[in-house]
């Protein structure tokens, strides 16, 4: 069985050293960024710029792998054998999140590509340091918390709550204290954040690319991404765009953009899934290096599955209350104030209040919607089936994502606007909050026509 | 909720040419001064090759001969190696920015450390310690990293038939001119 000081050398940060033999003796060091563990004698190593190594171990197989323990500064001597080479499988899609993750924080993760993952048998492991290591702490499991993370996301019935459940159990019971939800937009092209804990702002509708950061590439690969420490990766990273930009095969091009810490030293992301469907990316971040272990990041794995089980049931689930008893809004009275103009750019499905812009995309689309029949019809009260059956939106028949951008909605226009509000009233309705008037442009034809309707009072 | 990466270029010791990138020995002497992470092993045609951390390392600049200082207790299999006429290898990456060299030679022999050896390990070490805290190492891992036995301390003097360019990238292993 691997020892616990040696599986804590694969954490990363200080590089290893792989040294291969021609069969004429002359040696070759190559540093490794990325050791992967695939089994108890076995390991995954990325296989990054190796051409002399390839041709070392063509001749002799016969390898050392030299590994720095990132706690106590133990030195590891591995003699390990080749094996053969994968372009895909868990452990290729693992090394290559990971080292992908490291060159997106230096701006070129779309420019990164893995050749392939060179696996090899450990046939022997020596510590070989000078000085004695410093005794290892015992490391807690985390079965405990798990289950009653577990027990308290399938006991939920609201959507919300179990996104800002998970987040907040992260938090108690792991410690994680900044976190983010984000899911997947119906073009499976971008992620938006519904839920956050732990910052300043909450983040509601930032967006990340598919395969952009620690985040786009979890979602893209489909495999849990943990990276232990920043600060020495994007130094690694930045020496390799570094590279390509000197050599002209990289431009410099505008620098990644993600929610989150200004300088986070630990990262992880973990896809949520259902089956095969992706619901989305769990993203946890730490300002302290190492932060999280690999029992942390399994749990995270585990929870992230359980939360999209979760959803998946929530989002299926029917309405409880009939289509009848319709509140309308009230006639223009004491809550009229400044009459603001709510601007629509249909091209990008685009919302702005006045001259400040909130939201866009599907979410955009049903908030111009909503207010057009309240103005229009003075309705303030709605459901999800209907919003899903109404051809103006031209939702997709299967995975609509209309809960979750409701969602979004509901907590954009929370963090942005205190006169205008979507309130949850049933599982599958909801009630809009209007206490101002407003007038709505299309901008891509003549004004609608303006409303003096306040707030409603059921 | 939105950052910014900064990225800040790092400044390139060595000049770059389409085919031969070349580093002048007063070039390397000032790197290595800055402290190195440095890995040496030895070649074995059928066996595996001994592997051992330098601790530090100083270059003679009028013959190009470098020397590598390392605890004589971790490394026993790799000055067998060399005593037996071995070859060896030696990287040096700077825990800064990860510029790498690699250097090889077939002429490499165990030699005595000079007197100032001893203060020549502790500030190239303190250089790597200092480096590898901006990364968010802790003192505990890193004074264990750099601690050194005066009294253990063996040195290795190589001299090079050739180098490389081994910093991270799609040239890495291209060949480096060593010049005076």
């Amino acid at each position: 069985m691997m020892p616990n000081a040696l599986i804590n050398c694969l954490e990363g940060g200080i590089p290893a050293a792989l040294a291969t033999s021609s069969s004429n003796g002359l040696p070759n060091i190559a540093p490794v960024w990325q050791v992967h563990r695939v089994g108890e004698r076995r390991i995954a190593l990325a296989h990054q710029f190796f051409n002399k190594t390839s041709a070392n171990l063509a001749e002799n197989p016969r390898a050392t792998l030299l590994l720095t323990d990132p706690d106590t500064g133990a030195q590891w001597a591995l003699s390990v054998t080749y094996r053969s080479s994968e372009k895909e499988g868990p452990a290729f899609r693992t090394v290559q999140g990971r080292l992908a993750s490291i060159a997106a924080h230096a701006g070129m993760g779309s420019a990164y590509t893995l050749a392939s993952v060179d696996l090899y048998d450990i046939d022997d492991a020596v510590c070989c340091t000078a000085h004695q290591p410093a005794q290892q702490e015992t490391v807690p499991t985390h079965l405990q918390a798990v289950k009653t993370l577990s027990s308290q996301l399938s006991g939920s019935d609201d959507l919300a709550k179990a996104l800002d459940q998970t987040l907040m159990g992260l938090d108690r019971h792991f410690g994680m204290d900044h976190g983010l939800i984000l899911c997947m937009d119906e073009s499976s092209q971008w992620l938006y954040t519904v839920a956050s804990h732990g910052y300043d702002e909450a983040g509601a509708g930032s967006e990340v690319r598919m395969a952009e950061g620690i985040i786009g590439i979890a979602a893209q690969l489909r495999t849990p991404i943990r990276l232990s420490y920043l600060g020495a990766a994007r130094r690694y990273g930045q020496a390799m765009r570094a590279q390509a930009v000197s050599s002209g095969l990289l431009a410099i091009d505008t620098e990644i953009r993600q929610p989150g810490l200004p300088e986070p030293q630990c990262q992880m992301a973990v896809p949520i899934e259902a089956g095969d469907w992706l619901a989305g990316v769990l993203y946890v971040e730490s300002a302290r290096a190492k932060r999280y272990t690999q029992d942390e990041e399994d749990a995270l794995a585990i929870i992230a599955h359980q939360l999209g089980l979760a959803m998946r049931l929530l989002l299926q689930a029917p309405e409880v209350l009939p289509a009848a008893d319709r509140p309308q809004a009230e006639s223009a009275g004491a809550a009229q104030q400044m009459m603001v103009n709510v601007r629509y750019f249909a091209a990008t499905q685009s919302v702005f209040l006045d001259e400040d812009y909130l939201i866009k995309g599907v979410a955009g689309a049903i908030l111009w919607l909503l207010l057009k029949d309240y103005t229009q019809q003075g309705r303030v009260d709605f459901s999800n089936r209907e919003l899903r059956l109404d051809s103006r939106l031209k939702l997709p028949e299967i995975d609509d994502n209309l809960e979750t951008r409701l969602l979004l909605l509901e907590r954009r226009l929370a963090g942005h606007c205190d006169w205008l509000k979507l309130e949850k009233v049933a599982r599958g309705r909801f009630r809009l909050h209007v206490e101002r008037s407003i007038q709505l442009i299309d901008m891509e034809q003549a004004p609608l026509r303006v409303t003096t309707h306040a707030s409603v009072a059921p | 909720m939105h950052f910014m990466f900064a990225w800040r270029r790092v400044s390139y010791p060595w000049r770059m040419s389409p085919n031969l990138t070349s580093l002048r020995r007063t070039e390397l002497a000032a790197l290595i001064a800055e402290g190195m992470l440095i890995t040496l092993a030895t070649g074995q045609s059928d066996q595996y090759p001994a592997v051992a951390r330098g601790l530090a390392a100083r270059l003679d600049e009028t013959t190009g001969d470098i020397t590598f200082l390392l605890a004589r207790s971790t490394a026993w299999s790799l000055l067998a190696d060399l005593a037996s006429g071995a070859a060896l290898a030696a990287t040096l990456a700077h825990p800064r920015s990860h510029r790498a060299i690699q250097l090889k030679g077939r002429q490499a022999q165990e030699t005595l450390p000079e007197p100032t050896d001893t203060a020549l390990v502790m500030r190239q070490s303190e250089n790597v310690r200092l480096a590898l805290a901006a990364s968010g190492f802790d003192d505990t891992m890193l004074s264990a990293l750099t601690a050194f036995d005066p009294d253990d301390l063996s040195a290795i003097t190589l001299t090079v038939d050739t180098a490389y360019d081994q910093s991270p990238g799609l040239h890495a292993g291209r060949a480096l001119e060593l010049s005076a």
